[in-house]
């Protein structure tokens, strides 16, 4: 959400948070109201498909995550040698998002419930 | 008073056999307790994992020109992360649960964030000249946005500068440690979820790490 909000209210802090992790090259991003997005199209579309995902309430599952990032790794060979599609990007940008989402939903709920078991200690 | 093992005759306290069935008047040996075949969970050691995941992502993160493969979603944090839980992995195999693995990723991320801001002291005055250059490009980005003053803006010159002060070393610390923690835990999750597939394929003991409830470090 924040990163939909900045280019529109011009959060410069949020473009700077994301900065530390993301190359923000204008050519490779999306653009909304003329301003670019304060992510790459690859960062962007992981992030849209995590949202989805947990709003979705998808199933973990292994093997599209192993599958999702392959995809991702392939897709990232063949950007520099050979074709760099932005469709392709966030194709497999959304995939490893989504697939990856539910994992880390149970991941910080168990984290949450170690904190609440040793408080109870 | 003793009693017979057979016959429940009642015996006296030197008799060696009963005198009703002839039985021996000896107790029977109680066979011994066989060892519990129940191997309790093996209690996760986090800190060597983490701070070998916390050194390699650290380290990585802050060299210059390697620290680009960041770029590529965060690519040595979430690798940091992913190699706490093979460690961990290792000692307790296929019984990692994702809070293990989330616990483990944050912890590796408190250690990178450490290495990486006291590699950063000997990288920025090595790169003193780039980081000079970094300072005017930010300062050149900041002229175009002209609502955004204050002490934050400030806070964000001096750590893109070349200077080296408390104030600079921490809030690149702070930084770090947002970052880190976050993104490592992400990969640490992520590490249980690949490495338990391959466990059981490859056989290994134990069921799913779901299955498992939560262990206290």
């Amino acid at each position: 959400m924040a990163i939909l909000a900045a280019p529109l209210a011009g959060l410069s802090p949020i473009y700077l948070f994301f900065s530390i992790i993301c190359h923000q090259d204008p050519s490779r991003s999306w653009f909304i109201a003329g301003e670019a997005l304060p992510v790459c199209i690859r960062c962007a579309s992981i992030y849209l498909g995590f949202l989805a995902s947990l709003a979705a309430g998808l199933a973990p599952s292994s093997r599209w995550l192993k599958a999702s990032m392959l995809i991702l790794i392939a897709e990232f060979v063949v950007a520099w040698l050979l074709v760099d599609s932005p469709i392709a990007r966030s194709l497999s940008g959304l995939l490893l998002g989504a697939t990856a989402a539910p994992f880390v939903s149970q991941g910080i709920v168990e984290l949450l419930g170690r904190g609440k078991l040793r408080e109870s200690v | 008073m003793n009693q017979c093992n057979q016959c429940s005759q009642t015996l006296a306290d030197n008799a060696n056999f009963c005198s009703n069935c002839g039985a021996s008047a000896t107790p029977p040996e109680t066979p011994p307790a066989r060892p519990s075949t129940a191997i309790p969970p093996q209690e996760l050691d986090f800190f060597p994992p983490a701070i070998a995941g916390g050194f390699f992502l650290g380290l990585l993160s802050s060299l210059p020109l390697i620290q680009a493969g960041n770029c590529l979603c965060c690519m040595w944090v979430l690798g940091g992360g992913g190699i706490t839980t093979w460690l961990l992995d290792k000692q307790r195999p296929n019984r990692l649960t994702y809070g293990d693995g989330a616990f483990g990723g944050v912890l590796s991320g408190l250690f990178g964030a450490v290495v990486a801001t006291l590699v950063s002291i000997p990288v920025r005055l090595l790169t003193a000249r780039f980081f000079g250059s970094q300072e005017e490009a930010i300062e050149e980005a900041f002229r175009e946005m002209p609502g955004f003053e204050g002490p934050l803006r400030d806070l964000i010159l001096r750590v893109a500068s070349p200077e080296i002060s408390a104030v600079t070393v921490a809030a690149t610390f702070i930084m770090n440690l947002l970052i880190f923690a976050l993104f490592a835990m992400v990969g640490g999750i992520l590490a249980v979820a690949i490495l338990q597939k391959r466990n059981e394929r490859m056989g290994k003991l134990g069921g799913p790490g779901e299955s498992v409830p939560p262990q206290l470090p």
